[in-house]
């Protein structure tokens, strides 16, 4: 059996990968045992999950065609339609893309490292570990709380609806519809007794896990973006070490000129002054020349530059070569981080697509919905219930888009604020074209046609707004 | 046809249903008008593809060129294909729809009686539109075949320059394969602009009478019945009209995309190991390359999908007062 080893964000983002698994996706790798007949259970669960769903989305679907006499039936049963429609759509969207999905999960597997840098990377990691935990968790709360308020409004208020009276036909009357969580058609009466008792634990199931599929592929996204802002973070802290290392001898001190007392003889480390070293603590415990550089201090002491061991920016080879490598290592992991948000926005761009196109028609509906009520009712509540779901569900990849735009767009800012004009000239050429890259803020956008960012949230919530007031005014 | 809309104006249906053909006709009228002056500049065009810069990569890269120009062909095959259909759904209706035998395709007023010559007119207006929709196609997907071959050489630029081994090699090498990415980007952006000079005041019109065309269209499709053939043709001209508008702005969109990340992907080569002069060199090439090469039509509106979005949406307008007018009567 092979051992299963994971790493970089799938060991991060393992409690999402097993609850994502656990709720019926399409997610079959990542697993300890991937053997024939585990897969092949797997694979069934999954595709049984499918089944109910559908089923049930058919149900309602039917009920809607059925129903589509009445205006207010019609227009709620559409919004019932449209609001499962995104979890169905991310369901079939998982496991038609999950290939993406992998290749994303697995971008971070083998992530330079360099041995000035580690303390500040393990820190970032260590910050976007628990801030993905912190949202698992309250995406977590919130679906079973939405599952919840879902099944204890069901029992609230009375289960009728309002058909055309048969004797009278400008009359109304109600008639009695069983009373379940999702206004559905079924083959076989659920009024009361035991199929209602079954249809109705079916119908608990299947709300919870289809918000459950929803949310948590969206946690999922978003737990990426948090991971790709603190990598984001950690290069903006490393510019200014970065800076300092390359700085000219006889400007500024470089802080971490002690790394460089080798018992060398041709070593011109004439700078220390020790209050200097002391402001800079994390450099000093983590990195031990001898192991790190042993070969290039050989090399170093074979150097003559003429003056004794000074290079042309004056720094010596040692540090030029130290220069160079801390350079690779940040513009390869920015490079990495690139790479990572071209990745996510790939994988996860079309369904965001979709989302957006569904949520826009059902608020423009709940927008009309909320024009007919009339008092704190069961009503009243549904509604909201509904439009503050899908505002959320906007508002949650909405937010951490934007702080991804937000975060690259302040890469510049840390790359000019940092002591460039003490640096070499290779360090000023390095900050010059990093800050032309940076300029261009990362960001993901559904599909090309817009970008994921708090202004969409804004258009969405004030076109809600807009056409709720215009409806009222109609009324 | 003018005469007829100037007798119908009235009746928003009948207008509406002219109309639309006659913008049609207009527009690839003045298109072949514009295509006829600017000749000289297609042979300019074929001057400048023919430029060494653009040859010698490897079959990886020529790949992508290939993909690229295979795509524009199948959108071009598809928009064909439709026209023809569309153009088959203009003739067929005085043959199967019994009550409007002895009619002809387009409305139009004839300075004689046409029941007498029918055949003779039914046939030169067939050919005429049949013609009409062949060249204008033809205008079009001329275009949108440039452009994708514009496209493509950026994709082969973008392959090259994320190439670039910084590390190895003398100094010169390196520096020689850089120049020859400035001087390939240079000849693209010349190859774009000559593009533009010669299309750019057909697709302008094309635009303009996309917009009325389309709230035409639509505003016809929502009076017929459904099942009738009528219905058929007003919908599969409906979707040529589209795709056409669609097309040209996909295009355009898709340079200006491909020219944004031409930086990108110089940034993704090992460049920080090259040396001090050569990182001038990329200064200046990043500089240029923020601004990404668009295409303009009537040098204001940008070929793009932004574009595409406007124009639907004042077609759309246009088509919610045309309704109310309809109600109204």
């Amino acid at each position: 059996m092979m051992k299963f080893k994971v790493s970089g964000l799938v060991a991060d983002l393992m409690p999402n990968i097993r609850l994502i698994q656990g709720s019926g996706h399409f997610m079959l790798n990542y697993h300890a045992d991937n053997s024939g007949a585990l897969h092949t259970l797997r694979l069934g669960y999954c595709c049984v999950t499918l089944v109910f769903m559908l089923l049930q989305y058919g149900c309602n679907f039917v009920n809607l065609v059925l129903e589509r006499g009445d205006v207010n039936d019609l227009a709620a049963n559409t919004i019932t339609v449209l609001f499962f429609t995104h979890c169905i759509t991310k369901f079939v969207y998982f496991a038609v893309r999950s290939k993406l999905f992998y290749r994303t999960l697995g971008i971070w597997n083998q992530p330079n490292s360099h041995p000035l840098f580690v303390e500040s990377n393990n820190r970032y990691h260590a910050l976007a570990l628990k801030k993905m935990r912190r949202l698992l968790y309250i995406i977590i709360v919130w679906t079973s709380f939405s599952a919840i308020a879902w099944t204890s409004i069901t029992f609230v208020g009375e289960s009728v609806h309002t058909t055309k009276d048969p004797e009278n036909e400008n009359l109304t009357i109600s008639e009695p519809i069983p009373r379940l969580l999702v206004r559905a058609w079924y083959p076989w009466n659920a009024m009361s007794g035991m199929p209602h008792m079954l249809t109705l634990i079916f119908q608990v199931y299947y709300v919870f896990f289809a918000l459950a599929h929803a949310n948590l592929l969206d946690s999922l996204f978003c737990s990426w973006l948090i991971f790709a802002c603190e990598q984001l973070q950690h290069l903006k802290e490393i510019m200014k070490p970065l800076m300092e290392l390359s700085a000219t001898l006889d400007t500024y001190v470089p802080k971490s000129a002690d790394l460089f007392r080798a018992p060398s003889a041709t070593s011109q480390d004439n700078l220390i002054e020790n209050d200097y070293n002391s402001k800079n603590e994390d450099l000093k415990g983590v990195y031990s020349t001898r192991q790190e550089l042993g070969g290039h201090f050989r090399g170093a002491a074979l150097q003559n530059f003429g003056a004794g061991g000074v290079g042309p920016n004056g720094l010596t080879k040692k540090q030029e070569l130290m220069v160079r490598s801390a350079i690779k290592y940040w513009v390869e992991r920015h490079k990495h981080v690139v790479r990572l948000v071209t990745a996510i926005g790939d994988a996860y761009g079309v369904a965001l697509l979709l989302h957006m196109l569904t949520s826009t028609i059902m608020l423009t509906l709940l927008a009309y919905q909320a024009t007919k009520i009339t008092g704190v009712d069961k009503y009243a509540a549904t509604v909201i219930g509904y439009l503050l779901f899908a505002l959320a569900q906007v508002f949650h990849f909405c937010i951490f888009g934007n702080r991804l735009i937000e975060e690259s767009s302040s890469v510049m800012e840390a790359a000019y604020s940092c002591h460039w004009y003490d640096g070499s000239e290779e360090a000023k050429t390095f900050v010059q074209i990093v800050c032309q890259q940076c300029q261009k803020a990362m960001s993901i956008s559904g599909a090309k046609f817009f970008t994921i960012s708090l202004d969409l949230f804004a258009s969405v919530l004030g076109a809600v707004v807009t056409y709720f007031m215009v409806l009222v005014q109609l009324k | 046809m003018t005469i007829q809309m100037i007798i119908e104006r009235n009746d928003v249906s009948k207008l509406s249903e002219s109309l639309q053909y006659f913008t049609t006709l207009v527009t690839f009228v003045w298109k072949l008008i514009y295509f006829d002056i600017y000749k000289k500049t297609l042979l300019e065009i074929e001057d400048v593809l023919s430029a060494s810069i653009f040859y010698g990569y490897s079959n990886q890269q020529l790949k992508l060129l290939k993909d690229k120009v295979a795509s524009g062909q199948v959108a071009g095959t598809t928009f064909r294909v439709l026209s023809v259909a569309a153009v088959a759904f203009w003739g067929l209706p005085p043959f199967l729809d019994s009550q409007k035998s002895k009619s002809l395709p387009i409305p139009g007023w004839f300075p004689y009686n046409v029941t007498q010559y029918y055949y003779p007119t039914f046939a030169f207006q067939i050919l005429g539109i049949a013609n009409t929709a062949y060249t204008d196609c033809s205008i079009d997907i001329l275009s949108w075949v440039l452009i994708s071959i514009a496209s493509g050489q950026l994709e082969i630029l973008k392959e090259t320059l994320k190439n670039i081994n910084y590390e190895e090699g003398d100094l010169k090498t390196v520096e020689e394969k850089l120049k020859k990415g400035v001087r390939h980007h240079l000849e693209i952006v010349n190859l774009v602009s000559k593009i533009e000079k010669m299309f750019s005041k057909g697709i302008f019109l094309q635009f303009f009478a996309s917009v009325i065309v389309i709230c035409f269209t639509g505003f016809l499709m929502m009076i017929l019945p459904v099942v009738s053939m009528q219905f058929a043709l007003t919908f599969t001209y409906f979707v040529c009209m589209m795709c056409q508008v669609a097309m040209y702005c996909w295009y355009g969109h898709d340079v200006m995309t491909t020219s944004s990340t031409i930086g990108d992907s110089l940034y993704m080569s090992n460049w920080y190991e090259s040396d001090l002069r050569i990182r001038k060199t990329i200064f200046i090439f990043l500089e240029k390359t923020k601004k990404p090469v668009t295409l303009t039509a009537g040098g204001f509106v940008t070929l793009s999908l932004t574009t595409l979005t406007t124009i639907l949406r004042s077609s759309y307008s246009y088509f919610a007062v045309l309704q109310r007018m309809y109600n109204d009567e």
